[in-house]
């Protein structure tokens, strides 16, 4: 009873069990071998075709065809020395009746009324105490702070509003600065005005302007009566003129500081002629770097430019702030006519910009002040555009096509197909006619064997802008083709030139038009001659079990061939640590020939009918069994042919649901010690 | 150590100091024997006696087999070879196994007056299961001999159950020719195991040369599986009693009878049943799928073949394999007693006969009696069983049996193949 517990001292002996069990049930479809990845396409039906179709092998866009730059700049640069300050104007009134409201008791004295009466009339000899009355007249210009000038010249303007002459008027123009410069005036008659000038050069002036009366001398008409009115007085003009300054210091009012006409070329390189262009998407960068602090207005236009039916012109108002500044301009959707310049009718963009300073609070400005202006498009992109392309070569380049027909690898020479196309498509919406030259090769997988054949074809325009895109397909005569199933190709590559036709008219660009170059080849696995090796793998992992208590192994199978062709179907067991194959179970029962199991039954459009049985049974040898417990893979290897078929010119159509029922029972017998 | 080695030293010079019985000679109160548990002559008799069995000093251990172990089990170089063809050939439609282990770890009786009362605490192990032909048949071949057979499993079992009892017991003497006793037991179950083929068979068919796999199964099953699962302290409680009526119809012959652990236990249980018709004709296999996973996950292939059901914790009241003895005893006086008995032991699904008769004798001298015993049932028709009981320094006593001895005694047949046992007590009487 107590060694009873100790396990290791018993032992068990003459247990040889004999089993039968269900093992296994697999069905391997085509679908397990062939499965529908790169070119290998299924139908609804479940037909395998080899099938590569791309309709965009090759694509010519707008941008590849006119490359219109992305960036055109204008940089203009400017310094204060260069400036010209517009003339200032200011207009002073000097009436009597103001000098009399100053003064009320001469005129209580005199008998004048005030504030005047439309008319009134005065003793002449009254205006003979007028010098007395005005020594000097101190006034300010309005919006003129200072100046510093290299030259320029004050014009005065005196307007003689009183009802006689005025004999002598000599005056000296001081500002804040010190004298300015004097002038004599004689014999101004009522109603008339004189003339005088200053000149101002290397003189600086201030806004505090005053003026010294040295002789004055009016007309005496004796006891005469004269009429005076509100408006009787002097009237005196300030205009600063031909200003060149080194500092100033005042109000600007719409002063232009800068302003360019030019064109914006395009400069296309291979002779295209651009007439017109819509663009769907751009805009005007700008960018100022100015020493000024000042608001100023920047005034844009393209003057042969539209937008939404006017004409463009983009005013931009900026604040300089002594760093750089910048600033976008949408131009989306700008129509532009590129004919305009005389000399070169085409391609070109006529471009006007002005700078403007426009302030009401003074500004100062220097000859070392200076602003750099730099103008650019970008993000241009095309909605329409029309000119003239004819002659023009298009480079449609060369690439390569990975047709990836990598299946027909599995199969020996002497393939058969049904009916294989391989044809090459033409799609084109430009508004322009092409004549496409080029070649095709298809190389094996090799890179030696090579089929190649020549494309020429003429592409047509568009019949109406935005009508249907003209379309054609050429198609491989089917002696080449047979070539190229016979390599079979991995890759084809392809090189093409279109040669743009002048065909009278204009062409034209949109941003939806497209030239295509695609290629399809079709290949259905209906075939009539054919030898394919398939694979398929199963991984084995954590396979352990000591075979010494293995007496007897043996497989039963079913195999319920469901594939039209016959079939050698072998179990490769193979070590892929080591990559070696160690050894090879064949089955082969009933219906076999040569090793090749009899292909199912197909109707005379060679589809399945019925499929046929394989029966048998594998006595495993130990080293097979060894060999089973040792791989790590089992390759399931197929050869699917042809060869035994009845009717050798029978098509067979491969479907992805055929399938091999592969159906194991175990019989063996374990020694258990 | 030390302490503890001072206290049994204190605890048995009390008992012996303090403490005064008459010797009785058939000390053989907790032994498996097939005769009555209380003396009618001495322990009706107005004498006092305490016993205390020293503790985990009791065990009584039986086993039958059919077949004989001999029939398949040998021995070779220190191994015990088991020889499953053999054991397959040795028998014709039933294998039936059993096994009865007791163990007494504490056990104390105290008689005054008229009245015996005890108190123990005892463990019970008993385990039995029954193996078809067909069924040792299918594991020892295999299936394949049996290719297009039905092969039959019915009524194949085994159960196995570990309990522990604490009991309080009383004799008493009815009158001057009937003793009637009880021991109330309270169990708690600590295992309970069993599996039942009712009606399971199976079927592999070969399907060769045919769209089907090669072989195909075919099964019908009828089959139970329970295992309790709850072992909380308070879980898996029954109740048993032991009875025991003697009645002297002479002044030499008295008749009894007894039964022992008639009760049950309330276990808490998993249990998993298949019953249904299933077919298996192999994996179904993707070669998208790791076919090793595949066949890792076997066990869910199988419990989907088998459809188990499972119940978890499900209550389940289970009878206890009980006993019942009854017999005749002859009593000479002349230190000689002679017992005829029947028992009837409680299988899974059937009883146990057991007739014997046994001869005691007391050799008053060296105050030791033994007890032979010959008995037959359906394991064995030539089972003899020796008990000796010795009474040292009038105070300690021990019982000790050999049941089968024979057996024992016959290296060729490896004797105690078709059953045996062993039992021991070391007794303090005082």
């Amino acid at each position: 009873m107590m060694t009873a517990c100790q396990l290791d001292q018993i032992q068990i002996e003459d247990w040889s069990p004999e089993l039968a069990t269900p093992l296994i049930n697999t069905s391997i479809t085509i679908a397990d071998l062939i499965p529908e990845e790169g070119s290998t396409q299924y139908d609804e039906s479940g037909f395998i075709s080899l099938a590569v179709k791309d309709d965009s092998v090759y694509v010519l866009t707008p941008e590849s065809l006119i490359n219109v730059p992305d960036q055109i700049g204008i940089e203009d640069e400017f310094t204060f020395s260069d400036l010209t300050i517009n003339n200032f104007v200011q207009d002073t009134i000097f009436n009597l009746e103001d000098l009399l409201l100053n003064n009320p008791d001469i005129a209580d004295l005199v008998g004048i009324e005030l504030p005047f009466p439309d008319e009134q009339e005065i003793p002449s000899t009254l205006f003979q105490f007028l010098p007395d009355l005005i020594t000097s007249i101190d006034f300010q210009l309005d919006d003129f702070i200072s100046a510093s000038f290299i030259s320029g010249q004050i014009e005065v303007e005196i307007s003689n509003n009183l009802p006689l002459s005025v004999n002598v008027f000599n005056v000296n123009l001081s500002s804040g600065f010190g004298l300015v410069g004097g002038f004599e005036i004689s014999n101004l008659s009522p109603n008339e005005t004189s003339f005088s000038t200053i000149d101002l050069t290397d003189l600086t002036v201030d806004n505090n302007l005053s003026i010294e009366i040295l002789d004055f001398e009016m007309e005496n008409l004796g006891s005469a009566m004269v009429t005076i009115t509100p408006e009787t007085g002097f009237g005196i003009s300030f205009s600063i003129t031909n200003i060149n300054v080194n500092t100033i210091n005042m109000a600007f009012e719409n002063q232009a500081i800068e302003s360019d006409t030019t064109f914006f070329d395009f400069n296309l390189e291979n002779g295209e002629q651009i007439h017109n262009l819509i663009l769907s998407n751009g805009q005007i960068n700008y960018s100022i770097e100015s020493s000024l602090i000042a608001p100023i207005t920047a005034k844009i236009s393209i003057p042969s430019g539209t937008m939404n039916n006017e004409l463009f012109e983009a005013i931009e108002y900026i604040e300089l702030n002594g760093d750089i500044v910048n600033g976008t301009i949408d131009i989306s959707g700008l129509n532009v006519d590129l004919t305009t310049d005389i000399n070169q009718p085409y391609n070109r963009v006529p471009f006007i910009f002005e700078i403007i300073i426009n302030s009401i609070e003074p500004v100062n400005l220097t000859t070392s002040d200076y602003a750099s202006i730099y103008f650019s498009f970008s993000n241009l992109q095309l909605d329409y555009l029309d000119g003239n392309f004819a002659n023009y070569d298009i480079d449609l380049g060369g690439d390569t096509v990975d047709v990836d027909l990598g299946l027909f690898d599995n199969f020996d020479s002497g393939l058969v197909l049904d009916n294989p196309t391989f044809s090459i498509s033409f799609q084109n919406s430009f508004g322009l006619e092409a004549n496409v030259v080029g070649e095709l090769v298809c190389y094996a997988q090799d890179d030696i064997n090579e089929v190649g054949f020549d494309l020429d074809e003429t592409i047509e325009a568009p019949d109406i802008l935005g009508g249907t895109p003209f379309s054609s397909t050429w198609n491989l005569p089917s002696s080449i083709l047979d070539e190229m199933i016979a390599l079979p190709p991995e890759r084809i590559e392809y090189s093409a030139i279109a040669s743009i036709l002048d065909q009278g008219d204009l062409n034209y660009i949109t941003s939806d038009s497209r030239f295509l170059l695609g290629v399809e080849i079709n290949c259905p696995l209906s075939l009539s001659a054919a030898n394919i090796r398939l694979h398929d793998t199963i991984i084995l992992n954590q396979l352990d079990y000591d075979i010494t208590q293995i007496e007897r192994l043996i497989l039963h199978y079913n195999l319920i061939n469901g594939f039209p062709l016959g079939t050698e179907f072998n179990l490769v067991l193979h070590d892929s640590i080591n990559i070696i194959n160690l050894d090879t179970i064949s089955f082969t029962g009933i219906n076999t020939a040569n090793n090749v199991i009899e292909p199912a039954i197909v109707n005379s459009d060679g589809e399945l009918i019925e499929p046929v049985l394989n029966s048998g049974f594998l006595a495993l040898s130990n080293s097979e069994i060894t060999n089973f417990l040792n791989s790590n893979k089992i390759i399931i290897d197929i050869s699917l042919s042809t060869s035994n078929s009845d009717n050798q010119d029978q098509y067979v159509k491969i479907y992805s649901h055929y399938a091999c029922d592969l159906k194991l029972g175990l019989e063996t017998k374990i020694n258990i010690e | 150590m030390t302490l503890k080695r001072l206290f049994l030293y204190f605890f048995v010079f009390v008992f012996t100091q303090s403490f005064y019985g008459q010797i009785d000679y058939k000390f053989h109160h907790n032994t498996d024997l097939p005769i009555p548990n209380y003396s009618f002559n001495n322990d009706s008799s107005y004498h006092s006696f305490q016993i205390l069995q020293m503790p985990f000093l009791g065990l009584d251990f039986q086993t039958y087999s059919n077949p004989s172990l001999h029939n398949f089990l040998t021995e070779s170089n220190n191994q015990y070879v088991i020889n499953l063809n053999d054991y397959k050939e040795s028998f014709h439609t039933t294998a039936n196994h059993l096994l009865d282990i007791k163990n007494m770890f504490f056990y104390f009786s105290q008689k005054k007056d008229y009245t015996i009362k005890s108190y123990g605490f005892m463990h019970r192990l008993f385990g039995e299961f029954s193996l078809s032909n067909e069924l040792i048949a299918l594991i020892v071949d295999g299936n394949y001999p049996h290719l297009n057979q039905t092969i039959n499993l019915n009524h194949n079992y085994a159960r196995l159950y570990n309990y522990f009892a604490l009991f309080y017991g009383q004799a008493n003497r009815i009158n001057d020719q009937s003793l009637f006793a009880f021991k109330l037991k309270f169990l708690k179950g600590f295992l309970s195991f069993g599996f039942d083929t009712r009606d399971f068979n199976i079927l592999v068919s070969d399907n060769f040369e045919t769209e089907e796999n090669p072989f195909s199964s075919t099964l019908n099953t009828d089959l139970s599986y329970f295992m309790n699962s709850d072992y909380s302290i308070l879980s898996n409680l029954g109740l048993a009693v032991d009875l025991e009526f003697q009645h002297q119809l002479s002044d030499k012959l008295n008749l009894y009878t007894q039964i022992s652990d008639l009760g049950f236990i309330s276990w808490r249980e998993d249990q998993y049943t298949s019953q249904g018709s299933f077919n298996f004709d192999g994996i179904h296999y993707a070669l998208d799928e790791d076919i090793v996973t595949e066949f890792n996950n076997i066990y869910d292939t199988i419990v989907d073949i088998f459809n188990m059901r499972e119940n978890n914790n499900v209550k389940s009241i289970n009878l206890l394999p009980f006993e019942i003895d009854c017999g005749v005893n002859f009593d000479s006086h002349l230190s000689a007693e002679f017992f005829i008995n029947y028992n009837l032991k409680k299988l899974y699904n059937s009883f146990l006969h057991t007739g014997s008769i046994s001869y005691l004798y007391y050799f008053n001298t060296i105050e030791l009696s033994i007890i032979s015993n010959y008995s037959f049932n359906q394991f064995n028709y030539t089972n003899f069983t020796f008990f000796l009981h010795k009474k040292w320094n009038n105070m300690f006593h021990t019982n000790m049996y050999v049941k089968n001895i024979l057996g024992f005694f016959n290296n060729y047949d490896f004797g105690v193949g078709q059953g045996g046992g062993v039992g021991c007590e070391l007794l303090l009487s005082f």
